[in-house]
């Protein structure tokens, strides 16, 4: 038999939103918070290379319930027509997606975890709902900046053969661009620059959103990779931006250097996975009788 | 629209089914591409059956084994399994919908296997390929994979392939589109190469080619960046109609 099965459901405002929906097959703990996976940009709900499905699948197999679902206009799930903001419009799909799980499978506590723009979600929605009780965020943008990251920056810079090229290659930009404007015919193009990932919050507002989440008991999971180097690009970040929090118990933070942004490799994916699932089968065996737990990773 | 698991036991996998609106004209079945071009094309081809079903087909979406939402892990896949996947899904379709023939829709190496898939079958009643992978080796080449790679499993543009599975696709020529079936239409990017030209005439009519302009959206950087390609889609829904 195996360890877990998936369905499909449809919840929301005319039950407009899909997702498939992970059960072990044993029963889970009554007390057992359910994993709530949020899309990552306009990834669908399988994630990048199937991140949330093989993350899903392993939380599921480990004795949790597990859904991952599309936001309204992403993937399967319908564009509601009325004019939200983009950002409670999301907000308001998460909650919905608790209210399901909670109606329908008794549940009471969950975490909620995203990639990027899903980890930016999953931490508004884990300061306004007191149902959360941790949160799992890959990658999350945010004021992680400072001297320390300008000096890694230069260093990378520095050791990636790619860099040295770019003076040459704008010149030659520039000297097309001339030869365009001057003789006419193709217009050169160029990658565009682009900027550093764009900070949402304050580090002050970040700070005190953090404080107030450990301060409810939220346990908190910061995992970034090297994919956005705008973002984060040295292990140390973390720390120096948040010093006090990142040294509390609720809180756990970690850099995985071989990984990009997308999870691309297989190593990096697998990785970050056993990651994920040791640390939330840890938190969810605060209020769980051990014995229902599959996993015998959560006791190390 | 409903989706729902389908097939063996073991061996589930994810459907989604576009009913047709009123009464039924056909059915079609959507062969998706694989990889980082299965994430880039989801939202275009769920909106492609959107349109079909509003045109009168009977729409299904679906992922192979190892992909999507579907059961099992990309990396044990091969060829075979997935040609095995279609013809699964071409059942259950005409199971759904009550219909005798089908049409197969594919996109890149989705239109490879659709070719492939089917071969020899008089239930499938046209079949469009969307750009379909017509060189194999520039296609392993274009997922970063050479042919020095020997590794049972090769880790590429963001899944493990396994060598049996680079085996097949590094066979794939022009030749394997050639179905014999009466209702082939390509749907070609307009800046690239016509394989398709070389190829004999099978069964004494030439496969209609349509020619697009722009990029395709699986060469986008990111998802929706290049806007929904609604002159392809139309073509599609007026070539089933």
């Amino acid at each position: 038999m195996p360890a877990y099965r998936e369905r499909v459901v449809r919840f929301g405002m005319g039950e407009g939103l899909v997702g498939v929906l992970a059960m072990p097959s044993q029963p889970a703990a009554p007390a057992a918070p359910f994993v709530v996976l949020i899309n990552s940009g306009l990834i669908h709900r399988v994630g990048p290379s199937r991140l949330h499905v093989l993350l899903a699948r392993d939380l599921a197999a480990a004795g949790l319930g597990v859904l991952r679902f599309d936001l309204s206009g992403i993937g399967d799930s319908e564009r509601q027509a009325d004019a939200m903001p983009l950002q409670a419009a999301v907000e308001r799909d998460i909650v919905a997606a608790l209210d399901f799980l909670e109606a329908k499978h008794g549940a009471e506590r969950f975490v909620l975890a995203g990639l990027c723009s899903g980890a930016y979600d999953a931490f508004r929605v884990a300061q306004d709902d007191s149902r959360v009780a941790s949160a799992v965020l890959l990658d999350i943008p945010g004021p992680f900046g400072g001297w320390w990251h300008v000096i890694h920056h230069l260093r990378l810079r520095a050791l990636n053969r790619q860099s040295w090229r770019q003076p040459l290659q704008k010149l030659r930009f520039y000297g097309r661009t001339l030869r365009h404007l001057v003789l006419g015919g193709k217009a050169p193009t160029m990658a565009r620059y682009r900027p550093g990932v764009r900070l949402p919050v304050s580090r002050q507002s970040m700070g005190e959103a953090i404080d107030a989440l450990i301060e409810r008991d939220v346990r908190l999971f910061f995992l970034f990779t090297a994919g956005m180097p705008g973002n984060y690009n040295h292990r140390s970040q973390f720390r120096r931006a948040f010093p006090r929090s990142a040294r509390h118990p609720a809180l756990t933070h970690a850099f995985l250097p071989e990984a990009d942004h997308l999870f691309s490799t297989h190593a990096s994916r697998s990785r970050a996975i056993q990651m994920v699932r040791d640390w939330v089968l840890r938190v969810a065996a605060r209020s769980l009788p051990l014995a229902l737990l599959a996993d015998a990773a959560l006791l190390g | 629209m409903t989706g729902f698991f389908f097939g063996a036991s073991a061996r589930q996998l994810f459907g989604y089914h576009h009913a047709a609106r009123g009464r039924t004209r056909g059915g079609a079945v959507i062969c998706p591409p694989i990889g980082r071009e299965f994430m880039l094309a989801h939202g275009t081809l769920r909106h492609l059956a959107r349109l079909l079903a509003n045109a009168g087909q009977d729409v299904l979406r679906f992922d192979y084994a190892g992909t999507g939402d579907s059961a099992g892990d990309f990396e044990t896949m091969t060829q075979p399994d997935w040609i095995a996947d279609i013809e699964t899904a071409i059942s259950e379709l005409k199971d759904l919908a009550q219909l005798e023939r089908v049409s197969l829709i594919g996109v890149r190496y989705g239109a490879t296997l659709a070719a492939l898939a089917a071969r020899g079958r008089r239930d499938v009643q046209c079949l469009v390929l969307w750009d379909p992978v017509l060189d194999g080796r520039a296609y392993l080449r274009e997922l970063g994979i050479v042919d020095s790679q020997m590794a049972e499993t090769i880790d590429a543009a963001g899944v493990l392939l396994r060598a049996e599975l680079r085996d097949h696709i590094g066979a794939i020529t022009p030749a394997v589109v050639r179905t014999g079936l009466p209702r082939m239409l390509f749907v070609l990017r307009a800046d690239g190469d016509d394989p398709v030209a070389s190829l004999p005439v099978a069964g004494g009519v030439p496969p209609a080619v349509i020619r697009v302009p722009g990029n395709p959206i699986w060469q986008d950087e990111m998802i929706g960046s290049a806007g929904m390609p609604l002159p392809e889609l139309n073509l599609i829904v007026q070539h089933l109609s």
